[in-house]
């Protein structure tokens, strides 16, 4: 797997605490990246390449704030005096600033954010566009504007917009591409189109840059159907799902109700959390902690009582031995008359032996062998019927998923999905009818039979179409 | 691989492989999975593309992965399981051989000893009895199979005796390492019996089949055996009124299928009806005199009958099973939790954006705050200091053009005193200009800085030469303007870590963040 050399680097610069790690932490879909709400939190450069099977198509570089630019910028046009050096000499002052002794320690973070312009880097130049313009600024952009290199500015409205405007009048003035970006909302197609403006700055970004957003997208397609066969999976062991205890033969079910009750919710609530954390593991969403009501309950009562008998015996099961063997005992007598009874030996053989089995699994639970039970009661909770049960789950899951969708990995507060639950729109009448079939038919064939997997897979279709349309206007706005 | 359109087949093993093999990976980290299984699937692809392209389907797929995924530890449990499994297979069929040979020659040693074999006993013992449990053994799993399409809740069960307790049997006698193993897949049955169930219950049908495969082949040795070494006089007898003729017409339907091939093996008349005895006759004990050539005639329709009523039927059903429970493999191995995910991850490019490094130490804020003075003790301070009316009183220092000074003037409530700028757009000799002429004067100094912005070391550079200058008797204050309250703590904290004990944080009230804008673009045109 090798990098190919001339793969696009775009060092993201700025101000402190102006939003250049979240920036690089939307982009590089990376919740690892440290960002905090004071200044200088980034100390050093760190790298977020973009590889696909391991060749390198672009390289995102988070860089520390500017900290002294008047004082880089008295020492480079100093330095510039004093050698008669021309515009054209520029860049190499600026290689020479980093060089030059003791720079290293005195101007550590102008030093860090240098050196990959040096190196070649594009300019990725961030700034607030929630606070005005103000001159300080203009000593760092005019050190970027000295390194000559291809450079796109973004202003990155943290919490408001009022002064956009403004700073789109500045920033012309020294960069020739300027995009609003709101790095915490930022959408996938906002980020789409900043990546082709990357490929814009020099020639040939613009082929890597292509292939990058392609395969961006084609990952994100096969997130989105990874999200949905999760969803499809919750759903259908939640519709499974039911809690057993077997009794004694004379035990009375009855008192076993609430602990069962207990159980059956708590086991659907770890269901619910493990389906959440796939989730969020498909999305890269690791670090996200969120808030959410339990589980309101649709069902009082999912007690029932049955008879469980030793070696997996049934009642059904029961039932069947002895239809076949009163039809067989009923066949004997059918051919001793020669078939003069026309098989109603056989049939009524079936049936009486068909109910003797049936009627007989309580006295065969009764049964001793070896002092011990050959069967004995068994109080059942779930699983649900309620033609609502599903569509409850899928809506948490729906809006859990939509929500993780449209986040970008550079938030860090808390997702509350209670209120975007109520943001959530509804069902159209189309998804309804064909997830209540789905539904239906989860309900009805058994897990691991074909025709449950069939259903399976046609629930995950329904679900990742709306998901998808989902991500076009999804619950959670900036 | 959709069930429906599968026919390829797995074995049991492979099918364990894959669990532990996927357990294995799970313990991995996410990024490192997805590259190593990514590289598999790479290393096939290139594969594929030197057959012509040709790709291969996902149990080919998931073979390839399991030759190089697991561990050389895991390797050698999978094997053992093979080896293990085979080893069940050869004992089952080891025991109907076993059970075979002896009902066979117990039914014909009984029967040389009472002179007479009585070829109808043989005949059910042999061959309809064996042929009868086929069928209900089919039976069972036909109930099974209908169970499991059935509703939820249904369990796959043969006629009540489920597999899992075979199972149980079964796994006795396997040694500890493998059985664990194997657990691991008959424990996943337990959870739910949903997935691995049809894999189990066929596994268990084949065995099944094995022993019988095993039984019939037995009961001909057996009889093959008892033909070559011992004198053996088949005969037939009944109660009943019977004639030889529809006994006949009976055995001769029977041997229709090897009719063709071996007409000595269907009884003629004269056999059926010479070899038809009484234990009684005319009334006195019925002395027989055996003629072994036409009491030995039966012998053919019998190992005849043995082999194809009940040896090739099972061979049928085994060649059936152990197809049934590949495809069942396959299918469970297919559906297994995970495998859509490696499958993809298999066939999928690798997509990588995230820093390849941890993040390493980010920038800490220090521990402390400076304290923070209203407007009301600045102002006494300042006015404590007297002077003539008119006169300033104290310096003030407006960073970065951060505020004009009307608009601070009137946020402060005096206009006592000398405004400089410094920082921004104004030099860095400027800025040394500054700090002097305060150094000059007297009383104490107010720097205004806009509290949205971040402190920039560079103010805190100027601030520290401006101490150094004043000496360290003068307040020196720090007028937050604009901002919220986090803002002003962070100034706070940041003050803080110049470890100056004579400084101090004054919030000035004024317009909101949002007319900062204003106040600030003003205070640019004044200048």
């Amino acid at each position: 797997m090798s990098e190919a050399v001339a793969a696009p680097r775009l060092a993201v610069v700025g101000h402190p605490n102006k939003g250049k790690s979240s920036l690089v932490a939307t982009l590089a879909e990376d919740d690892s990246v440290g960002i905090g709400p004071n200044p200088g939190t980034t100390l050093r450069t760190r790298e977020y390449p973009m590889r696909v099977d391991g060749e390198l198509l672009y390289t995102l570089v988070d860089t520390p704030g500017f900290q002294r630019a008047r004082r880089v910028l008295a020492w480079l046009e100093e330095r510039a005096e004093a050698s008669g050096a021309t515009a054209a000499d520029r860049a190499r002052l600026v290689a020479a600033f980093l060089d030059e002794p003791g720079h290293a320690e005195r101007f550590p973070d102008e030093c860090e954010l240098l050196r990959p312009l040096v190196g070649g880097a594009g300019i990725l130049y961030v700034v607030d566009g929630g606070v005005p313009y103000g001159p300080e600024y203009e000593a760092e952009m005019e050190i970027l504007r000295w390194t000559g290199r291809p450079s796109l500015a973004v202003i990155n409205p943290i919490g408001r917009r009022d002064h956009v405007g403004d700073w789109e009048a500045a920033l012309a003035q020294f960069f020739r591409v300027v995009r609003v970006v709101d790095a915490l909302h930022a959408d996938f197609e906002t980020r789409r189109r900043l990546l082709l403006a990357f490929g814009e700055l020099e020639t040939g970004w613009r082929a890597p840059i292509e292939r990058a957003i392609a395969a961006l997208e084609a990952s994100r397609a096969r997130r989105i159907e990874a999200v949905a066969g999760e969803i499809t999976r919750f759903i259908a062991e939640a519709l499974a799902l039911s809690v057993e205890k077997r009794l004694g033969p004379d035990e009375d079910p009855a008192p076993h109700a609430d602990v069962l009750a207990a159980q059956y919710r708590d086991r659907l609530a770890r269901l619910e959390s493990r389906h959440r954390r796939a989730v969020q593991a498909i999305l890269g969403h690791r670090e996200l902690e969120a808030d959410a009501r339990a589980l309101e309950w649709l069902e009082s009562d999912l007690f029932s009582e049955d008879t469980w008998l030793r070696f997996g015996l049934r009642r059904r099961d029961l039932a069947a031995v002895g239809a076949v063997g009163g039809a067989a005992t009923g066949g004997v007598l059918d051919v001793a008359l020669g078939g003069a009874s026309f098989l109603i030996g056989s049939l009524v053989g079936g049936a009486v032996g068909g109910a003797l089995g049936l009627l007989g699994a309580d006295r065969l639970a009764e049964l001793r062998i070896v002092d011990r039970p050959m069967g004995g009661r068994l109080a059942r909770y779930g699983p649900s019927r309620n033609v609502n049960f599903p569509f409850v789950l899928f809506g948490r899951a729906r809006c859990h998923a939509s929500l993780l969708l449209a986040r970008t990995h550079a938030r860090r507060d808390r997702v509350d999905l209670d209120v975007d639950l109520e943001r959530q729109g509804p069902l159209d009448g189309a998804d309804q009818r064909s997830l209540s079939a789905v539904f239906a038919r989860l309900r009805r064939f058994a897990p691991g039979s074909s025709r449950h997997h069939e259903a399976s897979a046609e629930m995950m279709r329904i679900t990742q179409a709306i998901l998808r349309r989902d991500e076009g206007g999804g619950p959670e706005s900036p | 691989m959709d069930a429906g359109r599968l026919n390829s087949r797995a074995r049991p093993d492979e099918l364990v492989a894959l669990l532990l093999a996927l357990d294995e990976r799970d313990g991995q980290e996410a990024r490192e999975r997805r590259r190593l299984d990514r590289e598999i699937g790479l290393a096939v692809a290139g594969t594929a593309a030197g057959r012509g392209g040709k790709v291969d389907e996902p149990l080919a797929l998931l073979r390839r992965w399991l030759a190089a995924a697991p561990s050389a530890s895991l390797r050698g449990r999978v094997e053992r399981v093979r080896r293990s499994l085979a080893r069940l297979r050869g004992l089952a069929l080891g025991v109907g051989l076993f059970l075979g040979w002896a009902a066979a020659a117990a039914l014909l040693q009984i029967e040389v000893h009472a002179d007479r074999i009585n070829i109808v006993l043989c005949l059910v013992l042999l061959v309809a009895l064996p042929a009868a449990m086929l069928v209900v053994s089919l039976a069972t799993l036909a109930w099974a199979r209908f169970r499991e399409d059935g509703a939820v809740g249904a369990r796959a069960g043969g006629l009540g005796l489920r597999a899992a307790a075979l199972s149980r049997a079964a796994r006795a006698m396997l040694p500890l390492g493998v059985r664990e193993d194997l657990e691991r897949l008959l424990g996943r049955v337990a959870v739910g019996e949903r997935l691995y169930g049809d894999v189990q219950r066929r596994q268990i049908f084949a065995w099944s089949q094995w022993i019988g495969a095993g039984f019939a082949g037995g009961t001909l040795l057996a009889t093959l055996l008892f033909v070559v070494f011992t004198d053996l006089a088949f005969g037939w007898s009944t109660t009943l009124d019977v004639d030889a003729a529809p006994v006949h017409r009976f055995v001769r339907a029977l041997a229709t299928p090897w009719a063709p091939l071996w007409p000595a093996a269907v009884p003629s008349f004269d056999l059926v009806e010479s070899t038809r005895h009484f234990r009684v006759s005319d009334g006195a004990p019925h002395v027989h005199v055996i003629d072994p050539i036409r009491y030995g005639g039966w012998w053919p329709f019998l190992v005849m009958a043995i082999a194809v009523y009940a040896l090739a039927p099972r061979l049928l059903v085994l060649a059936w099973a152990e197809h049934r429970l590949g495809r069942a493999t396959s299918i469970a191995m297919r559906r297994t939790p995970g495998v859509d995910r490696l499958l993809e991850r298999l066939a999928s490019p690798l997509v990588e954006t995230r820093a390849d490094e941890a993040e390493g130490a980010t920038g800490r804020a220090p521990d402390g705050l400076v304290p923070e003075i209203d407007l009301a003790t600045w102002r006494r301070d300042l006015g404590d200091r007297g002077g003539e009316a008119g006169q300033p009183v104290g310096h003030a220092i407006v960073w970065a053009e951060a505020i004009d000074d009307e608009a601070l003037f009137a946020r402060l409530g005096t206009d006592a005193l000398r405004v400089r700028d410094a920082g921004g757009r104004r030099s860095l000799a400027e800025d040394a200009e500054r700090v002097a002429d305060c150094a000059a004067g007297e009383g104490p100094v107010l720097v205004c800085v806009r509290a949205y912005e971040p402190p920039m070391l560079e103010l805190l550079d100027f601030l520290g030469d401006l101490r150094r200058a004043i000496g360290p008797e003068r307040r020196l204050t720090i007028a937050l303007l604009e901002g919220d309250v986090a803002d002003h703590a962070g100034w706070r904290r940041k003050l803080f870590s110049l470890g100056d004990p004579g400084i101090a944080a004054l919030v000035l009230p004024g317009a909101a963040q949002g007319d900062a804008g204003g106040v600030a673009d003003a205070a640019g045109d004044a200048r």
